[in-house]
C-alpha cells in the first residue's frame, strides 16, 4: 500500500496555482495609498531629503496592519529635511479623496503654518479645483509641489530608459556656460511640468547633466536647462 | 411522401417538443460553476457550447486598450533563446499597467507612442524611443546606422523639451533662416510668411548661402584674407 502511495505522489503533477490566489484580497484603497506613500518617500529621498530605510522597505501587509489600526488620511503626512541643510524642512501630506477646494488648501496651511516649512508635497486623491490651485500659490510663500496618487503608483526615475540626472551647481552651470560660449535659452531644454523635472522637483534655470549609457543611446553626456 | 416517411417526420417534431432544460450558473470571486439540466435530451458536447459562450463572454476591458497578446520565449532548434513573456497591447494606458506593479515589471515597459512617452516618462525617455523607433525601421531591412545620426535627429525632435516632427513643420516653427526653410519644402508658403512678417536673414546657414550664390561660411569659406598692399620701398644700389 505504502509503495503504491509513493508511485502515486511520483504521478501526480504539482497543480499550478489558480488566478484566484494571486488576487489582492485587501482594500484597493490600502493598496494605492501605500504605493504612492512609497514612491513619495523615495523621491524625497532622491532629492537630498532624509527619509528612514524602513519607510522605505516597509511591505504591504505591514502597510494595512498600520493603517487598519485608525485609518484616517492625516497619519499619512510625514516631514523631514534635507541632509545637505537641516533648516529646510519639507512636508509631504495626503488630501482626502473628494475634490480639493479652497476650503481644502487653507485647511493644509494652517496645519502646516507653525512648521517653518521651505516646500511643500500635495498628493491628490482626486481633481483639484483651478480656484484652489491659484489658491496655492497665493497663500503659500514656497514652493508647493502637486501630484496625483495615481502617478505616483510606480517610480518613474527607475525606467530602463531614464539616463542619470545630475544637478550642475551655480559654479558648474557658469563653467559650462563659458566653455561652449552660450546663453542657458541656448542650451536643450527640459520643461517644468517634466515627469523627472516634476519628480526632482527641478526649478527653472536649472541646468542637468544627462548621462546617457545604453544600448540604444550609446555612452555619451548632454545638459538640458529647465524652462 | 409516403405514409413511413411521415410517422417519422411526426416523431421527430414530437421529440423536440418534449425537450426540458435548465440551464443556471453559480459564481464566487473568479470561480463560476454552470449547471445544465437535461431530461430526454440525446448527448450533447458541452465542449462546443463551453467555448462558444467563453469567447462571447465580457469579462474585463480596460480604456484605449483593444487587444492583449502574450509573447511567450521562441524556441530554435529545440533551444528556448533566454527572453521573459511579454504582454503586447493594441493601444496604450500605462495608467493600467501602473495598477497591476506586482504583477508585470513596469521598469521594462515600452510604447511606440512617443507622446505618451514623453507624459508619463519625460523628454528623456521619449527621446530614447524615437532612437529606438528609427533603429527598428532600419533594423528590419537589416541597415545599419551610426548611433550619432540616430543622436541628431533624437536631439532635434526634443531639444525644446517636448516633441516636434522633423518635418517642415517642425522646421517652421524654430528654423530663424527664411532661405534655409525655402530651399527645403514649400518655398512659396515660406517666402510669403517671411515678408508678411518681415524676417530677415542673416545667411549663416549653408542652404541660404548657396540660394544666394554666396560661399558657404564652412571650410575655407569660414574666414577671410587680407592683403597688405603698402609697397615696400625700392632698395637703394
Amino acid at each position: 500500500m505504502a509503495a503504491e502511495m509513493e508511485v502515486d505522489d511520483v504521478d501526480v503533477h504539482e497543480v499550478p496555482e489558480c488566478i484566484a490566489s494571486m488576487i489582492d484580497r485587501g482594500s484597493v484603497e490600502s493598496h494605492r495609498l501605500f504605493l504612492a506613500r512609497r514612491t513619495a518617500m523615495e523621491m524625497l529621498r532622491d532629492r537630498g531629503y532624509s527619509v528612514p530605510e524602513a519607510e522605505i522597505a516597509r511591505t504591504l501587509p505591514e502597510f494595512r496592519a498600520w493603517w487598519a489600526e485608525k485609518p484616517g488620511i492625516e497619519r499619512l503626512a510625514f516631514t523631514t529635511t534635507l541632509v545637505s541643510d537641516p533648516s529646510k524642512k519639507v512636508q509631504l501630506v495626503f488630501c482626502p479623496p473628494e475634490p480639493v477646494k479652497i476650503a481644502t488648501i487653507r485647511e493644509i496651511y494652517l496645519q502646516t503654518k507653525e512648521e517653518n516649512l521651505s516646500r511643500l508635497v500635495l498628493i491628490l486623491q482626486s481633481k483639484i479645483l483651478s480656484r484652489a490651485r491659484e489658491a496655492i500659490k497665493e497663500i503659500f510663500k514656497f514652493k508647493v509641489d502637486i501630484f496625483q496618487a495615481t502617478d505616483l503608483l510606480v517610480n518613474i526615475t527607475k525606467h530602463v530608459l531614464k539616463p542619470k540626472h545630475e544637478v550642475l551647481s551655480a559654479d558648474q552651470k557658469a563653467k559650462l556656460l563659458k566653455e561652449y560660449n552660450v546663453e542657458d535659452s541656448q542650451l536643450p531644454r527640459m520643461l517644468e511640468t517634466d515627469a523627472v523635472a516634476r519628480y526632482y522637483g527641478f526649478d527653472k534655470g536649472t541646468v542637468v547633466k544627462v548621462t546617457y549609457d545604453g544600448e540604444l543611446t550609446g555612452k555619451r553626456v548632454a545638459y538640458r536647462c529647465v524652462f | 411522401m409516403n405514409e413511413a416517411e411521415d410517422e417519422k417526420a411526426q416523431v421527430t417534431i414530437k421529440f423536440k417538443k418534449n425537450i426540458k432544460w435548465t440551464i443556471h450558473y453559480e459564481s464566487t470571486g473568479l470561480n463560476f460553476e454552470v449547471h445544465y439540466a437535461l431530461q430526454e435530451q440525446p448527448h450533447i458536447l458541452l465542449a462546443q457550447i463551453a467555448q462558444r459562450t467563453a469567447r462571447s463572454v465580457f469579462v474585463k476591458a480596460c480604456k484605449n486598450i483593444d487587444r492583449c497578446e502574450v509573447n511567450k520565449p521562441k524556441k530554435i532548434d529545440n533551444n528556448t533563446i533566454n527572453t521573459p513573456i511579454t504582454l503586447q497591447t493594441a493601444g496604450v494606458n500605462f495608467e493600467v499597467f501602473h495598477k497591476l506593479v506586482d504583477y508585470l515589471d513596469i521598469n521594462e515597459v515600452r510604447s511606440n507612442d512617443i507622446h505618451a512617452m514623453l507624459n508619463t516618462y519625460g523628454v528623456e525617455a521619449a527621446r530614447a524611443t524615437i532612437i529606438g523607433e528609427v533603429k527598428g525601421v532600419f533594423g528590419a531591412y537589416g541597415i545599419h546606422v551610426d548611433m550619432r545620426h540616430l543622436n541628431l535627429i533624437a536631439d532635434f525632435m526634443t531639444f525644446d523639451g517636448g516633441y516636434r516632427p522633423m518635418s517642415r513643420l517642425g522646421m517652421g516653427q524654430f528654423s530663424t533662416s527664411p532661405f534655409g526653410k525655402m530651399t527645403f519644402e514649400t518655398a512659396t508658403k515660406f517666402i510669403v510668411e517671411a515678408a508678411s512678417h518681415g524676417e530677415s536673414d542673416t545667411l549663416d546657414g549653408p542652404s541660404a548661402s548657396v540660394c544666394l550664390g554666396k560661399p558657404v561660411k564652412v571650410g575655407t569659406g569660414s574666414f577671410g584674407l587680407l592683403q597688405n598692399f603698402s609697397l615696400e620701398q625700392p632698395v637703394a644700389m
